[in-house]
Parts: structure tokens; sequence; C-alpha cells
């Protein structure tokens, strides 16, 4: 995002490194790397490089001691058309230049071009300030043209017999063709229509698939590493991990019974294919979002949250290409009943919309941008003019309300707008030594036109997912990744600046690059990550790679699953799963059922009343809170063995007392206990009914069991996504 | 001079031609440092180039853009050094050039104000840092070259080189919000 002024600490040092011709072979794949990885930092590239050198050049005439025979410059002088004749007392290096060409044309263009048209002497006092040298150097220097070897140089490249050489660009014109800047550039990557149609994509036919791919690289870092992988996880817990990941629960009783029976070898890959065809699929990645977007408590009465979630609802059931909903969430206007996506901006327009910017460059553009919005920051890449103008983007934006006449109840009601209003111009903001400054349009490096015809935020949105290594695309894959890997290529998974160090760059490019060459295809991004090797992989680690723990601050190598706590709304949904009661509940977008989960869910939902509309849950997976938790109302219904619960059936089912407690295992911990297991719960509920005869030996056994369900429930097993 | 004339193959370039020549040497020079980091290659290719670029003067339709133009003949040249070299020393990849090339010209307007506004920074520097700076990027010498006849220890000036380089982008960039804030 910086249009790059030194502040890219590792692309500067290699910057500098390179022009200082100490470059190593290592660092120029680095650098290359770097510069490649966005816009800011090619631009940074060549912004170097033409301080580097303009310093060069300029410099180098300063102190050439070679001299213009003033006979030579005489025909010029006497040519006005050239150059508009101008006293100046600094030296004019093109008038100089064009006196050398000038000459040549003079004396015969065979004689010489030289390698640089050195400045002029001080005989020659012409025109243009603009380039004069940049060392305001007083001493005089000419130049002698034609005296060098290089000047006998025969002129015989004929361009045109190379043109027809493979991987060489044309280079002479044809004569019927305005010359633009574009011919020059040759076809790079395809470039990919973020609209949705899948773009032809002949140029990767040859390469590996991307999940073959994410094996490739992510095998490779453990070989770097000298590490060895943990081994596949066994089904119960790939099925349990995969059911959290993509729909946000776990797995019912039946679903991971049947996946445990099921012989296809391709299962895995079925599975994955059914989940996406979830309706919780929809569900869970629409509460994600709905949570990264408005956060979990509602702390603006501006915001309408079902609405915007049944625009996510929406989005992710028809698999809307992610650039779309990115476009529609940043761009959106209108009524918040009727727009949805109206209620992300909603949210966060409070405090001059220093909310909306840093939220927008932290979701969508994988940024944290918030602390330079005082001041720059020691290991951010953003300065304080960037955020402001990122912020400018969301000046003409305002919230209307108005009372309007409910159609449907004829009673009027307050109705929320966002709307554009048809500002220009600059915004106003103070820099750290109290100075007020300006801020126009601009992000990523381009200005947007700050007249009041532009809709600036329209705009922002259209140059964000542009591109082949679109930011939006960048910042979505390493979110997915994130959330199925549970670490990001950066840390965090939203500062993915160039001052974060990536763990797996070419991965972090390749899957970028797919992911817009699918047309921001979601579920697609989804199938190749759970396809892929590493996510196969068990929670369980050995003695080959104990190193490989990200917790401890090491560098993710993903040779492991990484356990992950459940999020508060995972737990809900899951304890819902096990105990069944999301069959009795119904419609889980009932709104009822909503009302009920958001109520449940908010216990734990602490907001900051900070510029950046910051909240934090106070779930933390920790045992003690899990269990002050599991003594609310949900836990009392789920494992009551009264009315038509799923305990109650499984207790007074006619099912022996091993399959009883096997059924208990799977609903709850997704598997079948081992044999020691059996044998210690066994022995468990016999010491509690064993005092007891007739329907007291019933009763004590469904009090054992729903205790032992409870325990479940309760377990660290159940907690955790591993 | 020969405007009124027909071209023809001995004809030697317009008066305007020779004009936007001698104006886009700095961006051609800058153009292919982009890709090839050496500024002793940057100058042997920009000779060629501009060998091409003399030759094929009539090609050019004047009116039209001239640096797309002869970037493009910049470029061949560009190619055919890779080439050559490409066994013996370790250059960037052909997709960095490629990549880098485009943003080049894209920004070539934009270098033009920031060539400006390094003539103020520079103007701003420190008398000493700007002495560093002009001695090093004296034809010829190089960081080490300045360090021997300076006596200090060459990293000691390649941090100074640095420093003052990042200095100046800091107030070329500083710059050039202020006139846009204008």
């Amino acid at each position: 995002m910086s249009s790059g002024n030194g502040q890219y600490s590792e692309l500067t040092e290699l910057l500098e490194a390179l022009c200082d011709d100490r470059l190593s072979p290592a660092q120029t794949v680095r650098l290359e790397q770097l510069v490649l990885a966005d816009d800011g930092a090619r631009r940074l590239y060549i912004e170097y490089i033409d301080l580097h050198g303009t310093l060069h050049w300029d410099t180098a005439q300063g102190s050439a001691g070679e001299t213009i025979p003033a006979a030579v410059v005489t025909p010029v002088a006497a040519t006005p058309s050239l150059v508009p004749a101008k006293m100046n007392a600094g030296r004019n290096r093109w008038y100089a230049a064009s006196a050398a060409i000038a000459m040549l044309v003079v004396i015969g263009l065979g004689a010489a071009i030289q390698q640089r048209f050195f400045p002029a002497n001080n005989n020659l006092h012409v025109a243009g300030n603009s380039d004069s040298s940049i060392f305001d150097v007083s001493k005089g220097t000419s130049t002698t043209i034609g005296q060098d070897g290089n000047s006998e140089e025969p002129l015989v490249i004929d361009i045109l017999e190379d043109t027809d050489k493979p991987g060489h660009l044309p280079v002479v014109p044809r004569p019927d063709r305005t010359p633009t800047v574009s011919p020059i550039i040759a076809p790079g990557p395809p470039q990919v229509a973020t609209n949705g149609t899948s773009p032809p994509n002949d140029a990767r036919v040859q390469l590996a698939s991307p999940v073959e791919f994410i094996d490739e690289q992510i095998t490779a870092g453990w070989t770097l590493a000298g590490i060895d992988s943990s081994p596949q996880a066994n089904d119960s817990e790939w099925v349990r991990r995969v059911y959290l990941d993509v729909t946000g629960r776990i797995p019912s009783a039946d679903a991971v019974d049947r996946f445990l029976k099921d012989k296809r070898p391709d299962k895995r890959t079925l599975l994955i294919e059914q989940l996406l065809d979830d309706s919780a699929y929809v569900a869970n990645w629409t509460t994600i979002w709905t949570n990264l977007l408005i956060g979990r408590a509602d702390v603006s009465e501006n915001v309408n949250r079902p609405s915007l979630q049944r625009f996510l609802r929406r989005s992710f059931a028809r698999n809307r290409p992610w650039s779309e909903v990115v476009y529609d969430l940043v761009s959106a206007e209108g009524d918040n009943e009727e727009n949805g996506a109206t209620n992300f901006l909603l949210a966060h327009l409070n405090n001059e919309a220093v909310p909306a910017t840093a939220v927008t460059a932290r979701l969508f553009l994988g940024m944290q941008v918030q602390c330079t919005q005082c001041h720059r920051h020691p290991f951010n890449d953003w300065k304080q003019s960037q955020f402001w103008e990122l912020n400018s983007c969301f000046q003409q934006t305002e919230v209307v309300h108005q009372r309007v006449v409910d159609p449907k109840t004829g009673r009027a009601k307050r109705a929320t707008q966002l709307v554009s209003k048809p500002l220009a111009g600059p915004i106003f903001y103070e820099n750290r030594q109290q100075v007020m400054r300006t801020a126009l349009p601009k992000v990523l490096g381009v200005s947007i036109d700050p007249g009041s015809e532009t809709n600036r935020r329209q705009e922002l949105a259209r140059l964000v997912v542009e591109g082949s290594q679109s930011q939006v695309a960048r910042a979505m894959v390493n979110r997915m990744w994130q959330h199925f890997f549970g670490h990001a290529f950066t840390r965090p998974v939203d500062d993915m600046g160039p001052h974060s160090p990536v763990t797996h760059p070419a991965l972090l490019d390749r899957l970028t690059g797919d992911f817009v060459a699918s047309g921001y295809d979601v579920k697609q991004l989804i199938r190749w990550i759970c396809n892929s090797q590493p996510y196969q992989l068990s929670s369980q680690y050995g003695e080959t790679n104990i190193a490989d723990d990200p917790a401890a601050g090491a560098t993710p190598l993903f040779s492991r699953m990484y356990v992950k706590s459940m999020t508060v709304e995972q737990l809900y949904d899951s304890m819902l799963a096990a105990t069944r009661l999301d069959e009795s509940r119904g419609n889980r977008w009932d709104e009822t059922e909503q009302q009920r989960r958001q109520e449940w869910l908010l216990q734990f939902v602490v907001t900051y009343d900070t510029e950046e509309n910051d909240e934090t849950t106070t779930f933390d997976g920790t045992l003690p809170q899990a269990l002050m938790m599991m003594n609310g109302q949900l836990v009392q219904q789920a494992l009551s063995a009264e009315g038509d619960t799923y305990l109650k059936r499984i207790v007074t089912s006619r099912d022996s007392e091993t399959d009883k407690i096997r059924k208990l295992f799977l609903a709850a911990l997704s598997r079948y206990p081992t044999a020691k297991e059996v044998g210690t719960f066994r022995k468990l509920l016999r010491e509690q009914t064993a005092a007891r005869s007739g329907g007291n030996r019933q009763q004590a056994q469904a009090e054992a069991l729903q205790d032992l369900f409870w325990a479940f429930l309760n377990s660290s097993e159940f907690i955790l996504v591993h | 001079m020969s405007n009124d004339e027909t071209p023809s193959a001995s004809q030697p370039p317009s008066a305007e031609f020779v004009q936007l020549f001698t104006r886009h040497q700095r961006r051609l020079y800058i153009y292919i440092l982009a890709q090839v980091p050496s500024p002793v290659d940057v100058e042997e290719i920009l000779q060629e180039a501009n060998i091409i670029i003399w030759r094929k003067c009539e090609q050019f339709e004047l009116g039209t853009n001239f640096l797309a133009w002869a970037s493009r003949i910049a470029k061949f040249e560009v190619l055919k050094f890779r080439d050559k070299k490409r066994r013996d020393r370790l250059y960037f990849s052909d997709t960095f050039v490629e990549q880098v090339a485009d943003e080049a010209l894209v920004a070539s307007d934009d270098l033009e104000l920031r060539r400006k506004a390094l003539i103020h920074c520079l103007g701003k520097l420190r008398e000493k840092d700007r002495d560093l700076i002009q001695q090093r990027y004296a034809p010829g010498e190089n960081g080490k070259s300045v360090a021997d006849v300076l006596g200090r220890p060459v990293n000691s000036v390649y941090q100074s080189l640095g420093r003052i380089r990042r200095s100046l982008m800091e107030c070329i960039h500083r710059r050039l919000a202020v006139e846009a804030g204008q």
C-alpha cells in the first residue's frame, strides 16, 4: 500500500545493497520476491532506482572532464528552432545533447553517438531550469563528442531481422500503427477477470495443480528445516476437523459413523465436496464474516445485523466471487434493510470514518494501519499521510436517518441509509508537529480523482480487486490459510506489510494468483487447502517435528495440524450438534433461534470503546471457563434426560452399555472409545448402579451416562479443534 | 531544419526528433537501469539503443508517444544484453524484468516530478552528506573507492550512503506530498 518511501525496511536494505553492487545471489532472489509481492514495493523499487540513476546521471555530468569543441557548438547555436534561446546561469544538459546531436547531423551520423551526451560548457547558457544539474556545480565542464572508441562502432544492427525470434518483441512499430505504451508490454500472466467468469488459463496447464503446489512447497519447507511431518491424521481426527473448519460444528454421531465405515479411497475429497454443499457451510461463513465485519456485539444502532447476515448468506450460498462481495461491501449504498452490505460501513463510520479506514485495510487488504493514523509506525510501512489518503475515500459517505412508513404495519419507523455526497477535494489532518496537512484519496499507490464527480468508494472498491495478484485476494488466501491451519503465512494474519515476513512466499503468491484466476472462487480455495497433504496430518507431533511449534514463536512449517480452540460460535453450534438440539430447534435462521444464539454468545463478548471499534471474547477455551459456561441453561437443556433429547434416546434405548458409551463418544468426540476407555467407563457405570436395583438401577445408569456426557462436553478434547 | 523535406533513409532527423531524443535520454536511462542494475552496463545498452533510435528516426511519427516508441527499442537492447550476459553473471529473472519495466514506464511521468524534488532535497542535505553522495556518484567511483579515499571502513560508508539515500527518498516523498496538497 505504500507508495514507497524507504519504509519497506527489508526491501530498502536490499536496494541499498543493490545500489552499492553488493547484493548476493540469494539477496537478489529475495529482492525479486519482495518487489513482485506488491505494487507498493514495485513502486518503491522504481523510485529507488530513479534516485540512484538520477544521481549517477547527473553527477557524472558535474565532473566529466570532457569538452565540446567550440567550433562544433556553433552550428547549433545558430539553430534557434532547436531550443528557445534563453540566458541562464545554469548549465543545460539537454541543450548540450541537442547540440551534440545536431552537430552529429552536421558532421555525419556515422561519426558517433556518444554513450552519453555530456553536459554543455559554459558557453551554452540556455534554457529550462528543469533540467539543470541536480547538483549546483558551478565549475564549467564540457564534453568531447566523437572521441571515444565506441564511436567507430558500425551501425549494422537490424532489429527487424530479430523480430521473429521467439520471445523477442517486435521493436519497430508498424508504420500504420501509432505506437503507444501498451504494445511494448509483453503479455504478462493472464489478466484475470474479477467478475466471476473464468478466464482462459492455458498458461497454467503444465504447472502443478494448486494442491500439488501446496504439497511441494510445504514439504520443501520440512526438508529445509530437517524435520519430518506428523503422520496422517486418522479418520476420526480428520472428520471432526473438517466439519469444524468448513461447517463450524462437529459432525453428528451418525455422520462420524458413516465416514469411519466408508471404504472409498477418496472419501475425504468426497466429504469436502459434501460439506461445501451443506447449508451449515453457508451458516459458518456467514458467522465468521459477520463477526469480522461488524463484530459480535451491536455497538451502533445504525447496524442491521440480520440484514448483513442475509447479504452474506446469499453471497456464500451462491458462492459469489469474493471480489464482488468485497466490492459490494466497500461501495455499498442505500437502505440498511434493503442492502445488507451497507451495514459493514454503517458500523464503522464513527470518528470521522477512522474505524472504517482501519477495518477495511485490515480485512480486505491485510494491512494494519490504525497506528499510523497518528504517527509513523516504527514497524509498519504505512505513513500517516497514507492512512488519511485511504480515509479520504470514506469522506463522501454519510449516514442519513429518515422516518418512513412501514408498508406492512402502516406505522412510522426509522430508516437508516448510507449515502454518498458529491464532496470534492482533500481532507485535513494534523501531523505530529500539529501542522495541518491535507490528504487526497489514494489507495495502493493509485490516486483517485478528487473531484465531486467521482464516487470514491466505488473507485476504492474497484482498485483493490484489480490485477492478477490483488491485495484482496492475497489477504483472503492468507486468512483462509489461517482458518484451516491455525496460523497464517504472516503473523498476524491481517498485517501483511513488507515488515511482516511471509513463511511461504512462493506459495502465497501462487495461491493468490490461482484464487484470482478461479474468479475469486471461495469454495475452490477451500478445496485446495482441504485436499492438500498438510491438511491431512495429525495434530500429534513426534520427536522429529517437536520444533515446529508456532505457539512457541517458531516459524510455522505446517508439519502437523496445529491445535485450535473452538470459537464461541463453534462451541455453541457443536453443543447443539452433539446433543442434537439443532434438530429439535428447527431452522437455524429462525429469528428466535438466532436471538437465543446471539444472547448466549454475548456472554463472552467484551467490547472496547476504542477508535477501531475493537472487541474481544473472554472465551479462551480454558476448562474452568468452559465449566462455568456449561452450567448454563443450554447445557442443562442439552443434558436433560427429560423430554425428547438425544441423551434420553440413548439412555432409554435397548443398546448394550458398551454401545451407549460408544454413541456418546461419537456424538461428543467424533470417535470410538478405545478398549481401555470402554473398560474404564463401564466400571464407572457399574459402580454407580451397583447399589441400586430395578427402576432405580435404570435411573442410576441414566444419571451416570448424563455425567459422562457432561464430562465429554467439558473435556479439552471437545473444545479443541485438532 | 529539414522538416519540410521528404524523409528518406539518408535524411537527418528533424529538429523536433532531436529534441525528443535528447529530452528522453535520462528517462530511457532509468528505464534500462530498472532492468539491469549496473550503471556501466546501462550506459552500454543505452548507447546501443540510441544508435538504433537514431537510425530508425523516420519510423517515428511525430506527435505520437516518443517514450513508448524509444523504450521498445531500449527494451530490445536489454533483451539482447541479457541474452549475452546470462551465462557469466547473475541477473534479474525474466519475470522480474518484465514487471519492473512496465512499472518504470508507467511511473515515468512521475519520475520527472521526483527529480525536481530531488534537487530540492539535495539542497537540504548537510554539506557533509551532500559531498559524500557527490563523491560516490562521480564517474567511475563506488562505495569502496570512496571509502578508500576517505580512509573509512567500507561498511560504514555503505551505511552512510544508505542513510542519505533513505533520507532523500523521504524528503522527496514529503516534498511531493506537499505539492500534491497545494
